[in-house]
């Protein structure tokens, strides 16, 4: 298969490369830019660990083909922090409650809650959950994530 | 997991990505949000020789809802488009009821309703709600266009009307009158999940008696199904539990669910019946006007 | 200031939180081969024909191994992951163990869905994965064993020469004197309970990366792997290469709850050796789902004797385990069954027997609960249902025969498998059960429950508590040095896979050391880094390698304050440690910190030590467990029931634990989160399916279902600590205890909300469909 020409911006730089049309975006990201940071937990679109932003909205890097990104705005983990290594607000809240252990699924978490605090999260523990419930954990039971969006969605009202 | 290889092209106007049709055949595929096809191409359970990417066609992305309540959607709008659609989900409840069930955020910030059509799982929202309403479907080819009913569109299993070298630009919904209930009722194992049973309502009520009521349901069987015997049962009576029950139960000749890990099929069965009664009594209090 | 027992934030967040971790599918390494497994598509059949030939034309395929290439190299894995069981608790078991064997690839049979057959080793994962469809197989298929029963039978085909009757292991124990305790009670009573078969399933699927370095001969290996000690041990012994050439490291790991040594683990550092080029090995989801070791699938026919009080007086249960194609654990979940059937209660008379089966399935073994979970799924079920004949509340039947604190430490009658006896070491059971009655307002949900009715809604309570043996041996080890700039390293076999080791470790050292957290590096998950390691897994990190920690860096303080004693010229009970530094009592400013310490303990002419004290600040420990500590907990669910559709929602759930000195508070109610949330998805949503031929039907996440942030509510945790008197911190396990007790309590909780309805549940999990056929079943009978 030949390669296509991608051309996207990454967490503010512009990232130039090529890939086949089969390659997934996330495989791209990490295979070819070093953007470990997402990571691969199911490949068909359940686990969510793979989840970055385009144009602003969260989507399942597993399910895009990298050669769709070409031309778009993508933000990944590596760029929520600051350029001086501060943490943005949703890093911080997480490490405050413990809500990591392994930190598999932890990147895709960060991006889904970047986006739902964009858009104005709700304190209410139900919807927070509904709305946390597309991204999986097998360690921390939720209780502690569910507790930093809380307080970021507080924060934020 | 990774998809097999297959060539690929992404069209920058329609008539292009028509004439790629055209020339690929049978064995292609349409791209569109990939929500679905990535994950058959991961499993490599589905293996196109060749994509054809059309997310590029923007003005494949617009919505429009009239006031006389027919609501265009082009073929590329996402599911979260039509979701958070505030005019819309108060002229017509059971498309926000039903589309917020589909995946999570991040699977409806991509997946499309023409996709979703186009797919024809019998597990799908969008497929049960062209049922639900008077809903044509705008296909465009080389050689030209035509409309398809809905009742026409979903012909098997994953299976459509459509010939491959077809594409669906467009749905129209006819929605019901502003004094009409709908809603959309889904029992899932996991919010988001694919729906075990779920089961769609239109309902009007005059002078106390329903006078026109849809209904179609979801994960039962090959396609969506519109149960017409269920639908005769609610016509000219009081919308009482009884009658409620009743027409739930006509459900039953119409539907062929299918066992898997999930359940056994008389488990669906059961539940199929019982989302059509959520249904029709979630819509019947919302009808004349009123929000439930 | 005491670490111990502080809220401390986590050392390891930073780089997990920015994307900087290294889990195994970040490493890469130049001239790197991927991997893809060709797996057998049949449960058991013989191997008639492999042509790889189509396959090794594809441009970009380096390799395709079968198992023929291998002949003579080396062979199958024959070793079992156990320590040999003592031979006194052999005898009093009446154990029967037959040999182990399993192919790395496999020869002529396959005997599984699964099993590998080839290994293609490709530029990449895509290519690699087109080769295996190029590879022809062809299979005669054989008689698929799906079930114990059909494997036990006459005229089953055996499946390995050295198992006959397919029977791996079993044992016969128990305690006291049944048959006079069965003949005495006033009742009893006999059911048959079912505990499906699920797995780990962290969101990280297995890896490994492997280099063989030419110029030194060395080997080295990446791997999503528990032991990775124990894992170089068998790669020295089946490579036939010394063990010091060989460096297995576990990388940051996604999670990981239960595991062994794989066959990939062996099979691809030997190619990497062959091929001299490194290989990496990436699972995917649906290879995890299907080859990553399964648990529980167990068959209980339980007896109960008990008296119209409500006491239990006897307790029968003869089990089977559907242990699958290979049992590497041989006896470990199912003995760990055993002898976690009784739970907190005391039951002197108690007779088990405990089958492990062979089928053409994955592996059965531990997962986070390790069998556990499957006990106290029986037990609670049989104490909720002798209330419920007897008619008396399950609260009042458990305060009846929960071990009185004043009996403990209380033998239990019977061998653990680490040769030491069952004795409950510390707790208060009937204490912990008030406690947490009390959190969850169990009196007052009657109430509750009646309010909820009136508004259509049917919610209800259960119980369930649990015992575990955590802390298992053999042992742990802890080397600790101080380097001359004064900073502190402490080197581990126990390797975090979300435990927050590097913290709470860290922690334990600065108390023992005098130093502050801050000032200690943790590392583990590295052969090199120390000689002799155990791993994580079975609640035991906490225990062993805490208190391995503990005591060798008592040692190296009491080093320090020799030294420093020396260089300050006073005597050692004069000196105060605190923060990294040594001063006089009394003289604040004269003082020394560790680094100058260090520095005059450095080796050469100008060093400054005392008499008889020889040079370097470092210390070795390793903590030999005496047997295992005995943690335990209390939990209570509430549930709600949609009786039309049998779905549950967990509503509240309370935990009062007891896991002995609780070093991180954080971390540990983090654990009891994480274990809560495992249960639950046990109990309600995770189940593995194989149909009659043997093909495994959870293909994908959307078959296998975890349990969401909407599955899972906040969960109430308090403690109830008893110290373990058996290691000097007092220290019990906190990583799996809870876990092991949702499925009961849900179960129970079903039962109460459905309440006047008698509504039977012996199988687990409680899917939807399993809860209204059981409303259905109850309300048949009223008819």
């Amino acid at each position: 298969m030949t390669k296509i020409d991608i051309r996207f911006v990454v967490n503010g730089q512009e990232a130039v490369g090529a890939a086949e049309p089969r390659m997934t975006l996330a495989d791209y990201l990490r295979e070819e830019l070093g953007l470990t940071g997402t990571h691969l937990g199911c490949e068909h679109g359940v686990c969510g660990a793979c989840t970055i932003l385009l144009n602003g909205e969260t989507v399942r890097s597993c399910l895009m083909l990298a050669v769709q990104a070409d031309g778009q705005i993508l933000q990944t983990v590596e760029g929520l922090e600051e350029p001086d290594g501060r943490l943005h607000p949703v890093q911080e809240a997480f490490s405050r409650h413990h809500a990591l252990q392994c930190g598999f699924c932890t990147p895709g978490f960060l991006m889904s809650v970047v986006e739902f605090l964009e858009e104005g999260a709700t304190t209410d523990e139900q919807q927070i959950r509904e709305r946390l419930s597309g991204n999986l954990c097998r360690c921390t039971g939720y209780h502690n994530i569910v507790r930093a969006v809380q307080e970021l969605a507080e924060h934020q009202s | 997991m990774k998809p097999p290889p297959f060539e690929y092209s992404r069209p920058d106007s329609l008539e292009e990505a028509l004439q790629t049709l055209h020339e690929v055949g049978d064995d292609g595929k349409v791209l569109a949000g990939g929500q679905s096809l990535i994950p058959l191409l991961a499993f490599r359970m589905a293996r196109p020789s060749h994509l054809t990417d059309i997310t590029r066609l923007e003005n494949l992305k617009r919505v429009t809802l009239g006031d006389d309540g027919l609501l265009s959607i082009g073929a590329l709008a996402t599911h979260r488009m039509l979701e958070t659609n505030e005019e819309l989900t108060a002229r017509c409840p059971a498309i926000r009821d039903a589309v917020s069930q589909i995946g999570h955020v991040a699977i409806r910030n991509r997946g499309t309703v023409g996709g979703s059509m186009a797919h024809a799982d019998p597990a799908a929202e969008w497929p049960a709600l062209a049922l639900l309403f008077d809903t044509r479907f705008q296909v465009r080819s080389k050689s030209g266009e035509r409309q398809v009913a809905a009742d026409e569109m979903f012909v098997s299993y994953m299976t459509t009307a459509l010939s491959p070298d077809e594409l669906l630009v467009e749905v129209q919904m006819q929605l019901p009158s502003t004094d009409a209930g709908t809603s959309f009722v889904e029992v899932a194992r996991r919010h988001g999940d694919f729906a075990l049973a779920g089961a769609g309502s239109v309902v009007q009520i005059e002078d106390g008696v329903i006078s026109s009521a849809r209904i179609s349901v979801m994960s039962a069987g090959l396609t969506p199904i519109r149960a017409g015997e269920a639908e005769e049962a609610l016509l000219g009576g009081e919308p009482n539990e009884d009658l409620i029950a009743t027409a739930a139960h006509r459900v039953d000749s119409v539907i062929e669910p299918m066992e898997d890990v999930h359940g056994p099929a008389d488990y669906k069965r059961h539940l199929a019946k019982v989302v059509t009664q959520r249904a029709v009594r979630t819509a019947v209090g919302r009808a004349g006007g009123g929000s439930a | 200031m005491s670490y111990i027992g502080q809220r401390l934030t986590r050392k390891e967040d930073n780089h997990l939180l920015t994307g900087r971790g290294l889990f195994l599918g970040d490493i890469r390494l130049p001239r790197m081969m991927e991997a893809a497994i060709l797996r057998s598509p049949i449960a058991h059949g013989e191997i008639t024909r492999i042509d790889t030939s189509r396959a090794l034309e594809i441009p970009g395929v380096h390799a395709v191994v079968t198992a023929q290439d291998l002949e003579g190299d080396i062979g199958p894995i024959t070793r079992p992951f156990y320590k040999t069981i003592p031979e006194h608790v052999a005898r009093e078991t009446n154990l029967v163990v037959h040999p182990y064997r399993a192919q790395l690839l496999a020869a002529e049979k396959v005997f599984r869905v699964g099993e590998p057959v080839a290994v293609v080793l490709a530029v990449d994962r895509y290519v690699a994965e087109d080769a295996l469809e190029a590879i022809e197989v062809e299979y005669e298929p054989l008689e698929p064993l799906t079930d114990p029963m059909s494997a036990m039978r006459d005229g089953a085909p055996q499946l390995h020469p050295e198992v006959p009757g397919n029977i791996h292991c079993s044992f016969h124990t128990g305690s006291g004197d049944v048959i006079a305790a069965f003949e005495d009670a006033e009742h009893t009573m006999s059911t048959h309970i079912r505990v499906g078969r699920s797995i780990g399933s962290p969101i990280e699927t297995r890896g490994v990366v492997a280099e063989f370095d030419r110029s030194t001969g060395s080997l080295s290996i990446w791997a999503t792997q528990q032991k990775p000690h124990l894992l170089r041990s068998y790669l020295s012994e089946m490579l036939g290469m010394p063990e010091a050439h060989i460096r297995v490291v576990s990388p940051d790991m996604g999670g990981s709850f239960g595991g062994g040594i794989y066959n990939e683990e062996i099979l691809l550092p030997f190619l990497a050796t062959r091929l001299k080029r490194p290989i990496r090995w990436i699972e995917d989801r649906r290879e995890n789902l299907g080859n990553a070791r399964h648990t529980r699938d167990q068959y209980h026919d339980v007896e109960v004797a008990f008296n119209s009080d409500g006491t239990i007086v006897g307790l029968k249960d003869r089990f089977l385990i559907d242990a699958g194609a290979y049992n590497p654990f041989v006896i470990t979940l199912s003995y760990n069954t055993a002898a976690h059937l009784r739970s907190e209660f005391k039951i002197d008379n108690f007779d088990v027997e405990g089958i492990c089966v062979l089928t053409n399935k994955r592996d059965n073994t531990p997962v986070r609960g390790a069998g556990r979970t499957s006990a106290t799924f029986v037990i609670d079920r049989i104490v909720d249902m002798v209330a419920s004949r007897l008619g008396q509340d399950p609260a009042d039947i458990r305060r009846k025969n929960l071990i009185p604190g004043e009996m403990m430490p209380y033998d239990m009658g019977m061998l653990y498998r680490d040769g030491g006896r069952i004795v409950y070491d510390s707790g208060d059971y009937p204490a912990q059960f008030e406690k947490a009655l009390k959190l969850a307002d169990y009196e007052s949900f009657r109430a509750k429950k009646l309010a909820a009715r009136e508004e259509g809604r049917r919610i209800g309570i259960g119980i369930s508590a649990h015992v575990e043996g955590s802390g298992f041996g053999p042992h742990e080890g802890a080397t600790i040095r101080i380097d001359e700039s004064g900073h502190v390293t402490v080197h581990s076999g126990s390797n975090p896979h979300g435990q927050s080791h590097e913290t709470v470790l860290a922690q334990v050292c600065a108390d023992a050391l005098g130093v502050t957290p801050d000032q200690v590096t943790v590392r583990a998950g590295d052969t090199d880094l120390i000689a002799h390691g155990g791993g994580t897994f079975a609640s035991r990190s906490a225990v062993t390698a805490g208190s391995a920690v503990h005591a060798a860096a008592g040692r190296l303080r009491t080093k320090v304050l020799a030294i420093a004693a020396g260089i300050l010229e006073v005597s050692e009970h004069d000196l105060v440690v605190a923060d990294g530094s040594i001063a006089v009592r009394g003289v604040p400013d004269s003082s020394l910190s560790f680094a100058d310490v260090a520095r005059a303990a450095a080796p050469g002419p100008g060093s400054r030590l005392p008499e008889g004290i020889g040079p370097g600040l470092e210390e070795t420990d390793y903590f030999v467990p005496p047997t295992v500590t005995y943690s335990s907990g209390t939990h209570l669910a509430v549930v709600e029931v949609d009786a039309e559709t049998g779905m549950v929602a967990v509503l509240e759930y309370y935990v009062v634990d007891d896991c002995g000195l609780i070093l991180n508070p954080t971390v540990v109610d983090g654990q009891q989160h994480g274990g809560v949330a495992h249960g639950v998805g046990n109990a309600l949503l995770e189940e593995v399916f194989y149909d009659e031929s043997g093909q495994l039907l959870n293909a994908s996440f959307m078959d296998y279902l975890l349990p969401t942030a909407a599955d899972v509510p906040s969960i109430t945790v308090e403690h109830e600590t008893h110290l373990s008197p058996l290691n000097p911190l007092g220290i019990k396990g906190a990583g799996e205890g809870a876990a092991v007790s949702p499925p009961a309590a849900i179960a129970n909780a079903i039962i109460n909300a459905l309440e006047p309805l008698d509504i039977e549940i012996t199988e687990m999990p409680m899917s939807p469909s399993r809860v209204w056929r059981a409303i259905q079943e109850a309300q048949s009978v009223g008819d």
